[in-house]
């Protein structure tokens, strides 16, 4: 049988701190702020591997001479 | 500066450290954090008085090779920093958050730096510029991760500023 979870309460009026079994809705909240967290790196993996490619693309194209998008120029200069 | 409170995680790691009942008396809060996280490539956050509103952050982070800027709008918390199991054995990364001006009526924004200790190639320093979207005074901050676990012996210590020179009151 797997533990509950326990989290630490440090009350700052006394200095007591205290250890105590997460509820349900806890639980819950953690498993969503993963799932979120872990939605939000793919995107950000997914752009950054998107620019990469663009700025790939522009340096091929300015090797080749060939025109490059506005993007593409954009990210090189700026 | 004065310290408000200060605490260790014990054996066994605990899921989450939450500052209540943070008094009223001072200007500023500042906090720091010393964490090992129990997960890989986990990240460290933040929530004030149990909030899960959207807050707005921009970060950026590097990881010893390349920085990258992100930004979000839809996380129902302030990310602090990534914090990683894998990193060199009984090594610890470090953070600090400033959030000024808690006890107003102004929505609460928050400033942090942290770096993620590695014997390694890979270690990450991460800023953050965050808003939480709550115009109530901040009476309880939460510390933690989208692992399992902050691991034992990391400590998180909560402090209280004073404006005015000398930590008095300027009126």
């Amino acid at each position: 049988m797997t533990d509950t979870p326990k989290k630490l309460i440090v009350d700052c009026s006394t200095g007591i701190t205290t250890e105590v079994e997460l509820t349900a809705e806890e639980i819950a909240q953690m498993e969503t702020d993963r799932l979120a967290y872990e939605a939000q790196q793919a995107a950000e993996l997914a752009e950054q591997e998107r620019i990469a490619g663009v700025k790939a693309s522009a340096k091929a194209k300015l090797i080749a001479g060939e025109p490059l998008t506005t993007e593409e120029a954009s990210l090189l200069i700026g | 500066m004065q310290l408000i409170s200060t605490t260790t995680v014990g054996a066994g790691g605990t899921a989450n450290i939450t500052f209540s009942s943070i008094p009223q008396t001072y200007t500023d809060l500042y906090l720091l954090v010393n964490i090992r996280s129990g997960s890989n490539n986990d990240v460290l956050f933040m929530r004030i008085n149990g909030d899960t509103s959207a807050t707005t952050s921009m970060i950026i982070e590097g990881n010893g090779s390349s920085a990258a800027a992100n930004s979000s709008t839809t996380n129902t918390f302030v990310r602090f920093g990534t914090i990683t199991s894998a990193a060199s054995a009984s090594t610890f990364s470090s953070g600090m958050a400033y959030l000024p001006n808690y006890t107003g009526s102004a929505q609460k924004t928050v400033s942090s730096d942290y770096v993620s200790e590695n014997n390694g190639t890979t270690a990450y320093q991460t800023i953050v510029a965050g808003r939480f979207p709550i115009t109530a005074a901040i009476t309880s901050l939460l510390i933690s991760n989208t692992g399992s676990s902050l691991a034992e012996h990391s400590t998180a210590s909560l402090y209280g500023i004073l404006k005015g020179s000398g930590g008095a009151t300027v009126s």
